[in-house]
């Protein structure tokens, strides 16, 4: 619709121009043609004129008179001209009636007038069109003039030079119509390559001639409520490595051949779009939800295989992550937030394809309710403190408990720490969350000290308490409040809270270490470091993970490990607590070992503070007296 | 092969036009009275006639016109 109405603007545009063009010319040419007659014809008129006026004035010399001479003048009249004889004071000498035939009556011609602008000019009386000459005889005492009829008609030389510019006209406009088609067709197809080139452009990645996000979001803005899609989100894991090691033609390389192994592979889908670097997008219509799951795997698999570049095979890996329409994302928009979001998840637990659940996003619903309701739960007292006992081997007494915080919501229940911790930690509420729940355990180990019970608090710190540098002083403060000599505090830290940024959390650790609160590195074995760094550390005791202690009867890994650890860590001089003990015959062997302490349900769940101190009464391994 | 683009009217119109602008370029050229565009229009005339004849109209085809109603869209 757009192009016709340019093509038609161009060709009366042409039109117009051709047509405005030729009236000018018309015009001008016409006037020019008008002029040159004229001039013309008066200087016929005006030598005619100086002839006949020579002749007189001769006449007039030789003696003859100047009546004679006005009977003369007939005789040299034709149909067309007149000559007439002017006194000094021009005043017609009227020498013939006859003279008044001529169309207009010679008396009352304006000689006068007329002689006053000059020697000739032109005239138009009665719509007759005249032209005149005079010339003065015997030293202006008489004036010869000629007055003459034009042969020459202007409107009717207009009318033929009108007819020829009009057919010139007709032509020029039509052979104008021609090229201003011909040109339009040439002008449209130009701008229609050229905008195709840019519309190319804005919704395709140049390097892999992949749609881009763009058009990813158009597709997606065009998805069919009733039917299921699944949007893949695939990302390539060491396309930087590349990038710094073997160059960026190397990983532009590599991009090429993944973009084209996922657009084979995943099929068939609705579309296969590059979103950013190293980031692929598939969407696909599903009728079953394994069949999203299946195309993922099949694309790792494609992947995973080496890739052949500059006489190298170089092997990547690849995360995705998957959303599926409508169940998990109510909106394309959301959908392709909720793949990325399982993408990334994916690529940070280090596993090949996750799919979206409510779980691992951080910014999920419930998740955003429940950030907004925390602030008010630490104030409004909604936090609960639970104990876990901790049994000393070796004299089978319970020596302390682990402090564990629940959330007891007044509308969802009882939320454990695993949904709210993160979230604490993500809206800046850690610091007073940890806070609250150190008083509190402070406090209740005051209580028990009053009550003749002496037992260890540890408490749980996050990554980011230990970056904040006056948790120390906090501590310190705390201590003093409740009386609580600093050993009976026991810290315990996680081995990848550390590793995030192992400066700030040694110096917080130093300080706490030096008040003589003891620190304790908790899920042990499940992060990468070593016993050596970790004894590096100012820490007293590791944890072995339940992971380990609950199969370690079965698994002869789990415990080859557990034992290994046990006799690492005493030989290093650190305490060893097992966690996760379920049954009598893991703990007994624990004993075995010379494990220090253990914990775990086969002992007791974690339980608030009375129905902590009740179990206390009736268990086998009382508190020391 | 170029494809026919007149349609039978357009053809129609065409012989018209043709066979006036031979009248007023070769047989009456009293009206036009100029003998350089007296030949131009007959010219055309008779240029015209045979663009008729092969049915392809070289303008339309430049310019990606077509009145012929197979390729019409």
């Amino acid at each position: 619709m757009q192009r016709m109405s340019i093509r038609i603007r161009l060709v009366i545009g042409f039109v117009l121009i051709s047509l405005f063009v030729l009236v000018l010319f018309g015009i001008v040419t016409h006037r020019t043609t008008l002029e040159i007659n004229h001039n013309y014809e008066l200087s016929l008129l005006k030598s005619f004129v100086t002839d006949q006026a020579n002749t007189l004035d001769n006449q007039l010399s030789q003696g003859a008179s100047i009546d004679q001479l006005a009977q003369q003048l007939p005789l040299i009249n034709s149909s067309f001209s007149r000559f007439v004889l002017l006194d000094q004071h021009n005043q017609l000498i009227d020498n013939h009636s006859s003279y008044d035939s001529f169309n207009i009556r010679l008396s009352e011609f304006p000689f006068q007038q007329l002689l006053s602008t000059g020697l000739s000019g032109s005239i138009t009386l009665n719509q007759h069109y005249y032209a005149w000459a005079a010339k003065p005889l015997q030293e202006n005492k008489f004036t010869l003039f000629m007055l003459h009829q034009s042969e020459y008609n202007p409107p009717a030389n207009a009318r033929a030079l009108g007819k020829r510019m009009l057919i010139t006209a007709l032509v020029i406009t039509w052979l104008a119509f021609w090229v201003a088609l011909i040109f339009s067709k040439r002008i449209i197809r130009q701008l229609d390559e050229k905008n195709a080139a840019l519309t190319h452009k804005a919704l395709y990645d140049d390097l892999t001639s992949l749609p881009n996000r763009y058009r990813l979001h158009e597709s997606l803005q065009q998805l069919n409520n009733n039917t299921s899609y699944a949007l893949l989100v695939v990302d390539l894991n060491n396309l930087r490595d590349i990038n710094d090691t073997l160059g960026h033609r190397s990983g532009d390389e590599l991009l090429k051949v993944a973009a084209e192994r996922i657009s084979q592979t995943a099929t068939p889908n609705l579309i296969v779009a590059r979103l950013s670097g190293d980031e692929f997008a598939v969407l696909l219509e599903t009728n079953t939800p394994h069949q999203a799951e299946e195309i993922a795997r099949k694309i790792l698999y494609e992947i995973s295989k080496p890739i052949h570049i500059d006489e190298m095979d170089i092997v990547t890996h690849a995360s995705i992550g998957c959303a599926h329409y409508p169940h998990d994302a109510e909106t394309p928009d959301s959908l392709l937030n909720r793949a990325e979001v399982s993408m990334f998840h994916a690529k940070q637990t280090n596993i090949n394809y996750q799919a979206y659940n409510n779980e691992i996003d951080p910014l999920n619903k419930q998740r955003l309710e429940l950030m907004s309701s925390l602030r008010k739960a630490i104030d409004q007292g909604q936090l609960r403190a639970y104990y876990q006992p901790k049994i000393e081997l070796a004299t089978q007494h319970t020596t302390g408990v682990e402090v564990l915080v629940r959330w007891q919501h007044p509308e969802k229940g009882i939320i454990n720490p695993d949904e709210f911790i993160p979230i604490a930690e993500r809206c800046n509420l850690i610091d007073k969350l940890t806070h609250w729940v150190l008083d509190e355990a402070l406090r209740q180990c005051h209580m028990w000290k009053q009550n003749d019970l002496d037992l260890t608090v540890a408490v749980n710190l996050s990554a980011r308490n230990l970056l904040d540098a006056n948790l120390a002083s906090q501590v310190e403060a705390l201590l003093t409040k409740w009386q609580i000599p600093a050993k009976q505090l026991k810290l315990e830290v996680t081995e990848s809270m550390i590793m995030s940024d192992p400066e700030t959390a040694l110096h917080t650790l130093n300080r706490l270490n030096t008040m003589g609160v003891s620190l304790s590195v908790d899920d042990y074995g499940t992060g990468y470091s070593s016993l050596a760094y970790i004894k590096k550390l100012p820490i007293q005791e590791i944890k072995i993970d339940r992971t380990f202690v609950k199969d370690m009867l079965h698994n002869r890994d789990d415990s080859v490990i557990v034992q290994s650890t046990i006799e690492l860590a005493h030989n290093l001089g650190l305490c060893v607590v097992a966690e996760g003990v379920e049954n009598e015959a893991t703990l007994q062997r624990l004993a075995e070992l010379q494990c220090n302490r253990a914990q775990g349900y086969y002992m007791s769940r974690p339980l608030p503070a009375t129905q902590f101190e009740e179990w206390l009464q009736t268990c086998k391994w009382p508190a020391a007296q | 092969m170029v494809k026919k683009n007149m349609c039978a009217l357009d053809r129609a119109i065409r012989v018209l036009f043709s066979l006036v602008c031979i009248y007023f370029g070769f047989i009456d050229t009293s009206i036009i009275n100029e003998p350089l565009l007296a030949m131009i229009i007959g010219g055309f005339g008779i240029f015209n006639f045979a663009v008729i004849f092969i049915g392809i109209c070289p303008v339309y085809h430049l310019a990606g016109i077509s009145t012929h109603k197979e390729i019409k869209k």
